[in-house]
């Protein structure tokens, strides 16, 4: 089976500590994954001054350029692992989020663990 | 409502095993010098966790509570087992002044962090050992470096769990008497046992690639068990082309598993296979892989030649945009490192793709008659195939009815004498 876990946050990262510091733990955290064999993809999203949205709304096709003020929370990057089930995509982001508890001290974090549905 | 909460607990107990127990055992076999004892040891911890889990709630840091229990588990066992007591008094004095660290679960934490890529290859080594059957190779690697349990070894390879318990107990019996111990194998003798490991995580894929249909699905997670592997001795054996090939070739293959079969089950062939149901990102990290494989020169071994033909097919969106010319020249030089007669057959195939059925009609008269392939139902649907395209619609019929005749598979004996029969009738 295989998950995208969407690493969600309010706004961009705000934390005390140096940010090379999570840097460095999660590109350790990436490799780490790499190396047992369960990372299928991972990557970090540009912030969202740069990015764009196709809206449908009301029957109306509407694209909005960023950064969007009003969006409560953005996805800052992602992975993609391939489990054998949900509590181990559940263990997966758990570490990460331990990592971002012990890198970046008051941020606040969000791992949306999603099961990709394919015909598994 | 506490059975429910006890099920959870317990998935993630097997969750964290997944993920953790390789470096566990890895650890724990330095300290023993015996993977065998190693995943005994460790499979006590995953009892105490089962027992202490569901009560006191899952760790704050799982893998390191399971490392410091299994250290505190193996002191008790060389204290109370009078075999292991005189072999191991010093192993267990060193890990009761481990566990007496300030603390134990900090020291098991950097214990994991540690650079242990030797240990964990020594694992796969010892556990793809040639003393051993292949049957109980594959078992032992599955328990000790893949994390499945003994059920799901048995559930995967259709068989009674005390059969794998035996198996697996009779396995670690040979590599005792075998004088086995937890060493690298010697420079002179690394290819070849590295060739026996690639060898267990292609059988171990495969298993669960030709297992079709059923509802467990523990089967073709195999393929997924063997993905895994691959990657891994990637990361530890990286300069390997071999390795690469392995884990490209297994990403390719498995790229195509939604399209391999049709809603009823019947298997689909490659030309036909609707490429949008491809897998698109385990065809990038296949290609990856091949790159990196190939920037370490032109004596491609089976594997790299093998994960390059499925390249081939992964590169072209339309079966007709398949660049067969560079497909033909991959299986001769597949054929010179492998000789074998289905790498020939196939390479008839190729050859017939790139240059007319005539030519491939030439190839597969060439070894027709080889004992191997003399009963072969697919030699004579190749035939058919090449006849067939070159306008000799008797001969194709007879070809395709005597492949019919041979083949085991009722699918595919159905799909030859539709072919046939396409054909129009002998008289």
């Amino acid at each position: 089976m295989r998950y995208l876990i969407n690493v969600v946050h309010d706004r961009p990262a705000d934390f005390e500590g140096d940010p090379s510091d999570l840097h460095e733990a999660m590109g350790a955290f990436v490799a780490k994954l790499a190396a047992d064999g369960i990372l299928v993809d991972a990557a970090g999203l540009e912030p969202t001054e740069r990015a764009a949205r196709v809206d449908l709304h009301g029957g109306k096709v509407k694209v909005v350029d960023g950064p969007f003020a009003e969006a409560k929370e953005w996805v800052g990057g992602y992975f993609i692992v391939q489990c054998r089930s949900q509590e181990e995509a559940v263990e997966v982001a758990r570490q990460s989020v331990e990592l971002h508890r012990v890198h970046a001290p008051g941020f606040e974090i969000i791992h949306e663990v999603r099961r990709i549905l394919d015909a598994e | 409502m506490i059975g429910e909460r006890t099920d959870g607990v317990h998935r993630t107990v097997e969750a964290v095993w997944r993920l953790e127990s390789a470096k566990i055992i890895a650890v724990l076999a330095r300290t023993v010098n015996d993977v065998g004892l190693a995943e005994e040891l460790a499979s006590d911890a995953v009892v105490a966790a089962l027992e202490q889990w569901p009560v006191e709630g899952v760790p704050e840091r799982p893998a390191a509570w399971l490392m410091v229990t299994a250290k505190r588990r193996a002191v008790d066992r060389i204290r109370r087992d009078q075999n292991l007591k005189g072999k191991y008094e010093q192993v267990a004095r060193r890990l009761e002044a481990a566990g007496e660290a300030e603390d134990p679960i900090a020291a098991a934490e950097a214990e994991l962090d540690d650079d242990i890529g030797d240990e964990l290859l020594r694992v796969v080594f010892c556990a793809c050992h040639p003393v051993l059957s292949i049957e109980a190779r594959a078992a032992l690697t599955l328990k000790a470096a893949a994390g499945l349990t003994t059920g799901e070894i048995a559930r995967a390879y259709l068989t009674g769990e005390s059969t794998v318990a035996q198996r697996i107990v009779r396995a670690k019996r040979r590599l005792a008497e075998a004088g086995v111990t937890f060493e690298a194998p010697s420079a002179d003798e690394f290819g070849e046992r590295l060739d026996a490991v690639l060898e267990v995580v292609y059988l171990i894929f495969n298993e669960g690639y030709t297992a079709t249909g059923g509802d467990d699905l523990m089967r073709p997670q195999l393929c997924q068990d063997a993905m895994r592997l691959a990657q891994r001795l990637t990361v530890l054996l990286p300069d390997r082309p071999e390795v690469l090939g392995l884990a490209a070739l297994l990403d390719f293959q498995a790229s195509r598993s939604r399209a391999r079969t049709d809603a009823e089950g019947e298997p689909v062939p490659l030309p036909e296979q609707d490429r949008s149901k491809w897998d698109g990102l385990l065809i990038r990290r296949g290609q990856a892989a091949l790159h990196r494989a190939s920037a370490w020169g032109d004596d491609a071994g089976p594997y790299v030649l093998q994960a390059a033909i499925a390249a081939c097919h992964a590169r072209a969106s339309k079966a007709e945009e398949t660049d067969w010319v560079r497909i033909a020249g991959l299986y001769s030089r597949l054929l010179a490192v492998q000789p074998s007669p289905v790498v020939a057959l196939n390479r008839a195939v190729a050859f017939g793709m790139a240059f007319g059925p005539e030519r491939g009609l030439e190839l597969v008269d060439e070894i027709a008659d080889l004992p191997a392939l003399k009963d072969y139902h697919l030699v004579s649907a190749v035939r058919g195939e090449m006849l067939e395209r070159m306008g000799r619609t008797e001969e194709a019929r007879n070809a395709f009815e005597g492949a019919a005749a041979m083949a085991d598979n009722y699918r595919e004996k159905g799909q030859l004498l539709r072919r046939a029969g396409g054909l129009g009738d002998a008289h």
